[in-house]
C-alpha cells in the first residue's frame, strides 16, 4: 500500500468525492479552473484540512494514525505566496524545515546540518545561504522555499502553484528540479495553474466542481475537448513525441 | 559567503552596542539623582565599604527593576509581534497591558475592602506575587478577548482597533475601581504613566523570579517563532503543536506584561518600539532578536527612568511620559519611512 | 432706640447695595439685583464660607464633596469638577451659583440663563478674600468682615502657640502615595510655616510637585505628614525609609475621614487644620 491516497475526500468547501493517488517516484499534476478545489485538495492530503467525509492514507494508513511531527518527516508542504519573513537568513529558512525531527525544543545535530546542505544544494540554492530572504529575485525565493520543504526529506511533497509569479527561466529551473526529485523516488503532488507545466507530469488529474474529472497521463488526459471544457474554445492541442502542447488559436 | 561576514558582524555589533548601552545606563542611573552623591561614594557603597542606603536601597534596586521591567516588557513586545506576525502587536495595544492593570486593581480591591488607596499601594509597593498572578490572568483574558473581536490576527487594523478598545474599556473599569472612594485622580493618573519610584528588593526579587519563570522558554522558541513567520500552514506542517505553542506563548508574554505592570503600573512604547528598532537592525530572527529585546528594553526603561528623575530634580516626571515622549517621535518616524517605501 | 437704628441702617444698605456688581476670579462682571435665596455652591471651602457666614439656609445644592457643616449633607449633590450634573442645578432653580474657575461649568449655566460667579479658592490669601466676596454677593458685608477678623485670630492663636515651641521640624507632607508633595508656596505648604515646620521642599519645584524618593531620605525629615488612609504603613515599608528619621521615631501624622480637608480646603476652618499641625510638629 505504497503512497499518499485521498480515498471519497469530500466536504471542506468545493470538494464533493475525491480519490486519487500518488506513488513514490510519480509527479501528479493537479489542473482545474479557479475554484475547483485544487488548493483545498492539496491542503486535505497534506493533513492541513480535515475532511468532512472520506479520508486520506499515508503509506496504508490513515494520516491521523501519524503524529504530526512523524507527518511532517513524511509530507512536506508548501503553500501558495507568503507570508515571507524578509529579514530572516536564507540558511535559517531552510534549517526551519528540520522542525519535524526537532520538535519545540530540541538541538540541531550533525544529521540535519547535513540535511540542509543537501536541501540546498538540491534546490540550486546553496550560494545563497547567507543573504537575506527579502534580498531574493522571485526565482531565488520559491528555491529557497522548496529547499526548506526537501530539509526534511521528506517522501511526498505537496506543492501549491510552485511556479507562479516566476519568469519563464525560472519555472523552468523549478520544474527541472521536481523531474530530479522525483526520479530519486520522491513522490511529488503540485497543483498547476499551466497546462504545458501539467504535461511534463507522470499523470495529470484534473478537477472541476469538486469532482476528479479526468486522470490518467499527459496525452490521454490533455485533450482538446477537456481543455475546451475548462479554459474555453480557442484551445488548441498538438502532440509532439507523445507529448501534448496546449495553445491558443488565433 | 561574501555576504554572511558582515551581516555576522553586524549582529555582534548590535549585541556589542545593546551591552555598552546597559552599561552605561547602569553606570549613569547609579551614579545620577535626585541627591548628589560622588562617585567614590557610589562605588564605596557598592561595595559595602560604606553605608549608604541612598545607593544600596533606592538606587540599585530602582535601576535594577527599571531594566527587568523593561527586559520584560521589551521580550513580551517581541513576543506578541512574532506570534502574531504583526510589529503593531505589544502588550499596550493589544490590551494585555490595561487587562494586566485591571487584574492587579481587582485583586487590590478584593482584599483592601474597596480601598482605592489600598490598590494603589499593591500598585506601587507590595503583593509581587499574588498581584503578578491576577495580572497574568487579566493580561491573559484581555489579549484573547482582543483576539475573538479582531477575528483571528491576520487583520492589522482590525487587531489595533480591538485591542485599543478592549485596552480603553479595562483601563476605564481599573479607574472607576480606583476612584471608588475619595478623589484620587492624581494618583489614578500617575499610576496609568507607570512608576518606578519605589521599586525595592522585594519589588526586584518578584520581577526576577517572574523573568525567570518566562524568560527562558520565549528565549528557547526563538527558532519556533521564526517558523511563525513562514505563516500558520507551514507551521502545522512542520507539526508544530500550534494551539498549544500559541497558549505557551501568550502565557509567557502575559506573564512578564503583568509582573511589569504589577510592579511598575502602565509603562507605553516600550514593548512596541524596541523590538521594532531592532529588527531593523537585526533582521527577523527571533532567536537574536528576543534577547536583544530583552538588553534594549532593559537600556531603554533605565535610560528614561534616569531622565524622568533628573531632568528636573529633586522632582520627577512620570517614567511614562519620557517613553512616550522617546518612542512616540520614533514610531512616526518608522510610519513615516514606510510610507515613503510604499 | 440703638436696635431700631441698627436694624434700619442694615435694610438701607440693603437697599443700596443691591444691585451689586462685582468681578469675578475670570475677570467677569456679575450683577445681582436681589440678595440671592437660592444658591448653589460647587466648591466644599465656599459652601463652608457660605454656612460660617451664617447662611446655610440659603444653600439649595453643594457639590459631591462639600460634607460640612453637617446640615448641608443633606442637600442635593450636584457632582464635582470632573462630573457636574448641570440639569440638577438648573432645575432647582437657584439665583446664584458659585463655581470653581476649572472646568466650563459656568458657561453651561450661563447659557442656562443663571447667575454665575467664579471664585478662586487656592491660596492663604483666597481665604479672606473669599470671605469678603461672598459675604458682599449675599448682602453680609459686615458678617464678612467680622468672620475675615475671626479666622485671623484664631489663626494668630495657633501661630503663637507654634511660635512658644522650641523646635521647628524638618517636615516633608505627602499628599498620595505616587509621591506627590506640596510646595512652600501651596496653602498646605503656607501652613507648615505658619506651624514652624520647615517644608524640605524647595519652592523651585512648584506647588504640587512630584517629588523623588532618595531626596526625601536624603533630606531626612523628623516629621512627615499624610493625608491618605493606610499612609502610615505605606511609608513605613518603604524602600530606604527605614533610615529616615520621622520614620524611626514614629512621628508620622496621618490625617484622613474629614481631617484632610481641615488642611487641604483654604476656608474658614483654616485654623483647625493649623492647629492639627501644630499638634503634629510639636505636641499638645
Amino acid at each position: 500500500m505504497d503512497g499518499l491516497e485521498a480515498r471519497g475526500v469530500a466536504g471542506p468547501f468545493a470538494l464533493k468525492g475525491v480519490d486519487l493517488r500518488v506513488r513514490p517516484g510519480e509527479w501528479v499534476a493537479l489542473l482545474g479552473p479557479n475554484g475547483s478545489g485544487k488548493t483545498t485538495l492539496l491542503r486535505v492530503m497534506a493533513g492541513l484540512l480535515k475532511p468532512k467525509r472520506g479520508a486520506v492514507y499515508l503509506e496504508g494508513k490513515p494520516l491521523e494514525a501519524y503524529g504530526s511531527y512523524a507527518r511532517g518527516r513524511l509530507l512536506a508542504y508548501l503553500p501558495q505566496g507568503g507570508p515571507y519573513p524578509e529579514g530572516l537568513l536564507v540558511e535559517e529558512v531552510v534549517r526551519l524545515g528540520r522542525l519535524p525531527y526537532l520538535g519545540l525544543w530540541g538541538r540541531e545535530g550533525e544529521a540535519d546540518l547535513e540535511a540542509v546542505a543537501w536541501a540546498l544544494e538540491a534546490a540550486g540554492a546553496a550560494h545563497l545561504k547567507g543573504r537575506l530572504l527579502g534580498t531574493l529575485s522571485g526565482g531565488e525565493r520559491q528555491r529557497v522555499l522548496l529547499a526548506r520543504a526537501l530539509a526534511a526529506r521528506p517522501r511526498y511533497l505537496l506543492l501549491d502553484e510552485p511556479t507562479t509569479y516566476l519568469d519563464l527561466e525560472h519555472q523552468g529551473e523549478v520544474v527541472a528540479l521536481l523531474r530530479a526529485l522525483v526520479a530519486r523516488g520522491v513522490g511529488v503532488l503540485s497543483v498547476l495553474h499551466d497546462p504545458n507545466q501539467a504535461a511534463l507530469a507522470h499523470r495529470v488529474a484534473v478537477l472541476r466542481e469538486g469532482r476528479l474529472v479526468a486522470e490518467g497521463a499527459p496525452w490521454a488526459v490533455l485533450t482538446e475537448p477537456l481543455l475546451r471544457g475548462l479554459y474555453g474554445r480557442r484551445v488548441r492541442v498538438a502532440l509532439l513525441e507523445g507529448r501534448p502542447h496546449v495553445y491558443l488559436d488565433g | 559567503m561574501t555576504l554572511s561576514l558582515p551581516l555576522a558582524l553586524k549582529r555582534s555589533l548590535v549585541f556589542a552596542w545593546l551591552l555598552a548601552l546597559l552599561s552605561i545606563a547602569l553606570v549613569l542611573g547609579l551614579a545620577l539623582g535626585a541627591v548628589a552623591v560622588p562617585p567614590g561614594d557610589v562605588v564605596r557603597a557598592l561595595l559595602g565599604l560604606q553605608e549608604n542606603p541612598i545607593i544600596t536601597e533606592l538606587r540599585l534596586p530602582r535601576v535594577l527593576g527599571g531594566m527587568l521591567v523593561g527586559a520584560a516588557l521589551g521580550v513580551a513586545g517581541a513576543a506578541f509581534q512574532g506570534l502574531f506576525r504583526n510589529p503593531l502587536a505589544d502588550p499596550y495595544l493589544m490590551g494585555a497591558a490595561s487587562g494586566a492593570a485591571f487584574g492587579v486593581t481587582l485583586l487590590a480591591v478584593l482584599l483592601g475592602g474597596l480601598s482605592p488607596a489600598f490598590a494603589q499601594h499593591a500598585v506601587f509597593q507590595g503583593l509581587p506575587l499574588s498581584a503578578t498572578l491576577f495580572g497574568f490572568l487579566g493580561a491573559l483574558f484581555a489579549t484573547l478577548l482582543t483576539l475573538v473581536l479582531a477575528g483571528g490576527v491576520a487583520r492589522t487594523g482590525e487587531l489595533v482597533l480591538a485591542g485599543v478598545v478592549v485596552g480603553s474599556v479595562l483601563t476605564g473599569l481599573t479607574t472607576y475601581l480606583m476612584l471608588q472612594d475619595a478623589d484620587r485622580v492624581r494618583a489614578v493618573f500617575a499610576y496609568t504613566l507607570g512608576n518606578l519610584a519605589f521599586l525595592g528588593w522585594p519589588g526586584v526579587r518578584a520581577l526576577a523570579v517572574f523573568l525567570l519563570l518566562a524568560l527562558p522558554p520565549l528565549l528557547l522558541l526563538g527558532r519556533v517563532l521564526n517558523a511563525l513567520q513562514l505563516g500558520e500552514e507551514v507551521a502545522r506542517s512542520l507539526g508544530l503543536p500550534l494551539n498549544g505553542l500559541k497558549l505557551l506563548l501568550l502565557a509567557a508574554a502575559s506573564l512578564l506584561t503583568a509582573a511589569s505592570v504589577a510592579q511598575a503600573g502602565i509603562i507605553g512604547f516600550v514593548g512596541l518600539v524596541t523590538p521594532h528598532a531592532l529588527r531593523r537592525l537585526l533582521g527577523e530572527d527571533y532567536r537574536l532578536l528576543l534577547p536583544a529585546s530583552a538588553l534594549g528594553g532593559a537600556a531603554l526603561l533605565a535610560l528614561a527612568d534616569l531622565l524622568a528623575r533628573t531632568l528636573t530634580r529633586p522632582a520627577e516626571l512620570p517614567v511614562g511620559v519620557v517613553t512616550t515622549l522617546l518612542g512616540g517621535p520614533f514610531f512616526l518616524y518608522l510610519l513615516w519611512r514606510r510610507r515613503g517605501r510604499a | 432706640m440703638k436696635k431700631l437704628w441698627a436694624f434700619f441702617s442694615v435694610l438701607l444698605a440693603l437697599a443700596f447695595a443691591f444691585p451689586v456688581t462685582l468681578t469675578d476670579d475670570l475677570g467677569r462682571q456679575v450683577t445681582l439685583k436681589a440678595p440671592p435665596k437660592r444658591i448653589v455652591s460647587m466648591l466644599p471651602s465656599v459652601t463652608e464660607t457660605v454656612c460660617a457666614l451664617g447662611a446655610c439656609d440659603r444653600l439649595v445644592a453643594t457639590d459631591d464633596y462639600s460634607d460640612w457643616p453637617e446640615s448641608v449633607k443633606k442637600l442635593p449633590k450636584a457632582g464635582g469638577l470632573y462630573n457636574p450634573n448641570p440639569e440638577l442645578i438648573v432645575s432647582l432653580k437657584p439665583d446664584l451659583v458659585l463655581v470653581s474657575r476649572y472646568g466650563k461649568l459656568y458657561e453651561t449655566l450661563e447659557r442656562a440663563g443663571l447667575t454665575v460667579f467664579v471664585v478662586r479658592t487656592e491660596t492663604y490669601e483666597d481665604i479672606f478674600k473669599t470671605v469678603r466676596t461672598v459675604a458682599q454677593l449675599l448682602g453680609l458685608s459686615a458678617q464678612g468682615e467680622r468672620l475675615v477678623a475671626q479666622i485671623q485670630r484664631e489663626v494668630y492663636q495657633e501661630e503663637a502657640r507654634a511660635a512658644k515651641a522650641k523646635g521647628r521640624p524638618r517636615v516633608y507632607y505627602e499628599i498620595d502615595p505616587t509621591p506627590y508633595t506640596v510646595g512652600p508656596e501651596s496653602f498646605i505648604g503656607v501652613l507648615i510655616q505658619k506651624a514652624r515646620g520647615v517644608n524640605i521642599v524647595p519652592k523651585e519645584l512648584g506647588l504640587f510637585p512630584k517629588i523623588a524618593p532618595e531626596f526625601v531620605v536624603e533630606k531626612n525629615p523628623e516629621v512627615i505628614v499624610a493625608t491618605y488612609p493606610n499612609a502610615r504603613e505605606t511609608i513605613q515599608s518603604r524602600p530606604g525609609w527605614s533610615r529616615v528619621r520621622a520614620v524611626q521615631t514614629g512621628r508620622i501624622c496621618v490625617y484622613t475621614g474629614g481631617e484632610d480637608n481641615l488642611l487641604s480646603r483654604p476656608g474658614p476652618r483654616v485654623a483647625q487644620g493649623l492647629r492639627l499641625l501644630v499638634d503634629c510638629f510639636h505636641g499638645r
